[in-house]
């Protein structure tokens, strides 16, 4: 099911930060992730797709149909919660089965939602589980459980709130993985919420990233990561450090000194020069920036090297350190600037 | 070693804050009671059971707990709605309402019997809107009742209350995203987690009514055999010097008490178990 946010605005309201005019299109059968600091929107956003909040402007469309003033109850989305909201009084079955028992005249009969929570059960791979609280299991085990009760209803989308947020770094690996392969099983439209951007870039087909009530960009994972459209954008995803430099004439200039980065067609003037770990290389040469290394870190991907450069701006710029090289910390090293995108305004 | 009643603990005070309670719970609660016991136990088993089963005794009793069965019940109901509109909605005089709600713990209990005599007598205000339709309220059961409710109410609104409080709204919000209604996500995600609170509730107001004497005297009647309640009858006894024929009735309700309460205490254990926040 195609959902989109056609210029919804909703101003400050309960606790929730506000959105200023977002358009938003997730095809069918896509996986959608949200990211954003907190107070972004993100959340709000997710929250007026599933009509837990009402819109002052704009329409929600799930396929064609306008679902802008369907109830929550009637519009046909699973939501997941970050706290879980599991039921606990009512036994792990129960709790997959309520959606089912609450139809109504189509509600299925007993065998069929016997049959039904037993194969959602599977899908979470829970299947032992049924007759145990919501209480005798783990953070992960219920956030599956969450899960299947949300995909119990058959939604049109499936919506995810910080669905990991609450569980510590092993289990929302294991988890990760759960929710992409049961994405892949089942074609389930799915959008999530995240602050995490490993999260987003790792499972969703594509990332929009919101910041300040505004989407910022809208795109796959290799687009937000290697192309991004914003210095907020650069920032917010993957790492970066940034350089003032000042555009003259096409070239990109950082105290004078004419970088090997093309200007792309920048104004003349101050910028910003933000760039990745790999875009900044140690070098031999003896006329490139010189700079003492502030810090080595290990980080996820590698050894990164903080250099504070030498000059008035005591600039610092992350570097990414090659396997097999050796960096002390106090070291002078001459750093050549490779890439990088230039953005308008000072960093 | 063998037994050491004291075990090292991280709080310090163990041996002088139990001392305490012993002597404060044996000095006022115990020691009274026991001496009820022994005092009644001179009358044999069978003299007990004798009184036990005097027809004005046993009609004060069957009126007494009957009585204070259905209060606690609909206070436990009123008190559930109560605490419910005084948690989740705001509207002006909230507070005060709030306030009022303990009311019926600081009023002397014999002012409280006093003005609902007058309110609900043949001639008071609501009394009199009550008898064109041949229901009289005042001196009949109905008017203890109706005394039992007011004294047992508070304990019903302040045992759920909190527990309204903490209820999560993305429960709610779950339900509704799964195709639940209102009514039905009330009955079924809302309510289940009360019912222990409720249970507590109960048995405080349920306790409360047996014993309660002042607010009722005023309001019942106390016509023996049809609105006499078995406090009353103590009392009575005491007045006749009878003062074992006084402490068998006060262990005969003494004992249905215990037993009522631990019923209703087990009930409330099991649904803690399987509905509360375990």
């Amino acid at each position: 099911m195609q959902v989109r946010a056609i210029g919804i605005v909703k101003e400050f309201g309960a606790a929730a930060a506000a959105l200023a005019g977002v358009d938003l299109d997730v095809r069918s059968g896509e996986l959608m992730a949200l990211l954003g600091p907190s107070g972004s929107g993100k959340t709000t956003l997710l929250r007026v797709i599933a009509g837990l909040e009402a819109p002052d402007r704009g329409r929600i469309l799930f396929g064609d149909e306008d679902a802008t003033t369907i109830p929550v109850r009637k519009r046909g989305v699973g939501f997941v919660f970050q706290h879980y909201a599991l039921f606990r009084h009512m036994s792990v079955f129960e709790n997959i089965a309520f959606g089912l028992k609450v139809r109504g005249r189509e509600r299925p009969s007993r065998d069929e939602i016997r049959s039904r929570v037993t194969r959602l059960l599977a899908l979470v791979q829970l299947e032992e589980y049924g007759q145990r609280r919501p209480s005798q299991l783990s953070g992960g085990q219920r956030q599956r459980i969450a899960l299947a009760r949300a995909l119990a209803v058959e939604p049109r989308v499936l919506l995810l709130d910080e669905p990991f947020g609450a569980l510590d770094a092993r289990v929302r690996r294991d988890l990760r993985r759960s929710l992409r392969e049961i994405h892949d099983a089942t074609g389930q439209t799915t959008i999530f919420v995240t602050h995490d951007q490993d999260e987003a870039l790792e499972l969703a087909d594509r990332v929009t990233i919101l910041n300040g009530g505004r989407i910022e960009q809208t795109g796959t994972p290799d687009e937000v990561h290697d192309t991004p459209s914003s210095a907020f954008v650069m920032s917010f995803v993957g790492e970066s450090t940034s350089l003032p430099v000042r555009i003259l004439d096409g070239t990109v200039r950082f105290r004078d000194r004419v970088l090997g980065v093309p200007g792309e067609g920048g104004r003349d003037g101050p910028a910003a020069l933000y760039l990745r770990p790999w875009d900044v290389a140690f070098t031999d040469s003896d006329t490139a920036l010189a700079g003492t290394v502030a810090m080595v870190r290990r980080a996820a991907g590698g050894r990164r090297a903080e250099v504070k450069l030498d000059g008035p701006g005591q600039e610092v710029v992350e570097v990414g350190i090659p396997v097999g090289r050796s960096v002390a910390r106090g070291e002078t090293v001459r750093l050549e600037i490779r890439g990088g995108r230039i953005f308008a305004g000072r960093p | 070693m063998g037994f050491r009643l004291k075990r090292p603990s991280a709080l310090p005070g163990f041996g002088l804050s139990l001392g305490y309670t012993l002597f404060y719970l044996s000095a006022i609660v115990l020691i009274p009671l026991g001496a009820l016991v022994f005092r009644a136990a001179g009358l044999g088993l069978g003299g007990i059971l004798a009184i036990a089963r005097d027809p004005r005794v046993t009609a004060a009793l069957t009126t007494s707990f009957g009585l204070a069965f259905a209060a606690a019940l609909v206070a436990s109901l009123f008190g559930l709605l109560t605490a419910w509109v005084l948690t989740r909605y705001r509207f002006p005089g909230r507070r005060l309402l709030d306030a009022a709600v303990d009311l019926p713990f600081a009023l002397p209990t014999a002012v409280a019997g006093i003005a609902l005599a007058a309110l609900y007598a043949p001639n008071g205000w609501i009394g009199s809107l009550a008898e064109p339709f041949g229901i009289r309220i005042a001196f009949t059961p109905l008017g203890i009742f109706i005394a039992l409710v007011f004294v047992a109410l508070p304990f019903a609104v302040r045992t759920v209350q909190p527990l309204i409080g903490e209820i999560e709204a993305e429960l709610e919000e779950a339900a509704a995203t799964l195709g639940a209604g209102r009514a039905r996500t009330v009955l079924t995600v809302v309510l289940p987690p009360l019912l222990p609170g409720m249970l507590t509730g109960f048995v405080l107001a349920f306790a409360r009514a047996v014993g309660e004497y002042g607010s009722v005297i005023f309001i019942a009647g106390n016509l023996p055999f049809v609105s006499e309640i078995a406090p009353l009858l103590v009392i009575i006894k005491l007045e006749e010097y009878d003062y074992a024929g006084a402490t068998a009735i006060a262990t005969i309700m003494l004992l249905i008490s215990f037993l009522a309460l631990l019923v209703i205490n087990l009930l409330e254990a099991y649904a803690r178990r399987h509905l509360g926040h375990a």
